[in-house]
């Protein structure tokens, strides 16, 4: 659902996501190392092929995204794999436009630097033995909360009605949910696993 | 239990999560076809085969007017009017919307050759950075070890 297609956005907000997007992109791709390509590359994977998972809800389709798994994972990155895989389930998928791939990938990518932020906080209670896995659950949810208050926004100042807007927060409830439970598991393994060394600090 | 058993035995629960996703198939985009035998008919539907129930179609005429406008049944079929059109839109009204014209097919690659070949190319992107952050590795470590050899080699 967080793929707009042609025709839903006016030209100004099409540039002004082009815009945005480049601007963050080129802040973030100065982080981007050559030896975190091929885990940058993974991640991005996951992220493409996660909206092959859908629900179909209230008479529309949604699907999951992942992106909150990318920011912690990747951190700043994360937007840089983001704009990657919408770019790559434009191309592949037909999901989203060309014209609208901007605003697209600042929505999603947005999306993935909170889930990167919401992460951090578990530094403020290094002491608290379920922090991992609670603010791992946070950062699922909440980027995918900001996804689709990026994608509402998008969408009322494009003129849609605000019934509009309400039925796709519903929609995409369950997918919040599934987003931060996903996290959270994964968190957990990965922490078990590998140790803190496999999220971004 | 072991930590990588344990690591796995998760990623397995995951996965039969998705695995019993109600009606699991692909992402979504709308799609518009003619229904087989009905001249006047359309099927509105997201790619994943789930029915548009909420879309409405706008029908344009040659002078660049919409003509008629109809909305889908619960199973995203449309009767159309039999008016000569040139294009048609397709709208949910949350954001998915696709243009279509008369008798036009749609052709898409198929899902799974799309997920294949993405997936490949990121993971040779992978593999290409692998390969050269390794090089570079052993270029750096080759680099200190010749410079610890020519400080210590006597001068010719």
């Amino acid at each position: 659902m967080a793929h707009l297609p042609e025709g839903v956005v006016s030209g100004a907000l099409a540039t002004y996501g082009f815009i945005l997007s480049g601007s963050v992109s080129v802040v973030v791709g100065s982080k981007l190392r050559v030896q975190n390509i091929p885990k940058v590359s993974m991640v991005t994977a996951a992220v493409f092929c996660a909206s092959l998972f859908h629900l179909p809800l209230l008479g529309t389709s949604v699907h999951f995204t992942f992106v909150g798994l990318a920011g912690m994972l990747l951190g700043p990155v994360a937007f840089l794999s983001a704009m990657v895989a919408v770019f790559l389930q434009g191309l592949l998928f037909q999901h989203g436009g060309l014209s609208t791939l901007g605003i697209n990938t600042f929505n999603i990518g947005l999306a993935a630097l909170t889930g990167y932020y919401l992460f951090r906080l578990r530094h403020l209670l290094p002491r608290w033995h379920a922090a991992v896995t609670m603010f791992a659950f946070l950062a699922g949810f909440g980027a995918a909360v900001v996804m689709v208050g990026l994608l509402s926004l998008t969408l009322l100042l494009s003129g849609f009605p605000a019934a509009s807007i309400a039925v796709v927060f519903l929609a995409h409830t369950p997918i919040m949910l599934g987003e931060g439970l996903v996290c959270g598991l994964l968190a957990v393994a990965l922490q078990k696993s590998r140790g803190e060394s496999f999220f971004h600090a | 239990m072991h930590k990588s058993w344990r690591f796995l035995l998760v990623t397995v629960v995951l996965g039969v999560i998705f695995l019993l996703l109600p009606a699991r198939t692909f992402a979504h985009r709308l799609i518009v076809q003619h229904l087989a035998g009905q001249e006047n008919m359309l099927q509105v539907l997201y790619d994943d085969g789930t029915a548009a129930s909420r879309a409405t179609i706008s029908l344009v005429g040659e002078n660049g007017a919409v003509i008629w406008t109809g909305s889908a049944d619960s199973n995203g079929n449309v009767k159309l009017p039999g008016y000569t059109y040139t294009k048609g839109v397709a709208d949910d009204g949350l954001g998915h919307r696709i243009m279509f014209t008369p008798g036009e097919k749609s052709q898409v690659i198929p899902r799974w050759l799309a997920a294949t070949g993405g997936v490949a190319l990121l993971l040779f992107v992978a593999a290409l950075a692998k390969f050269f952050s390794k090089r570079k590795l052993a270029g750096d470590n080759n680099d200190v070890c010749g410079n610890g050899k020519d400080e210590g080699a006597p001068a010719s």
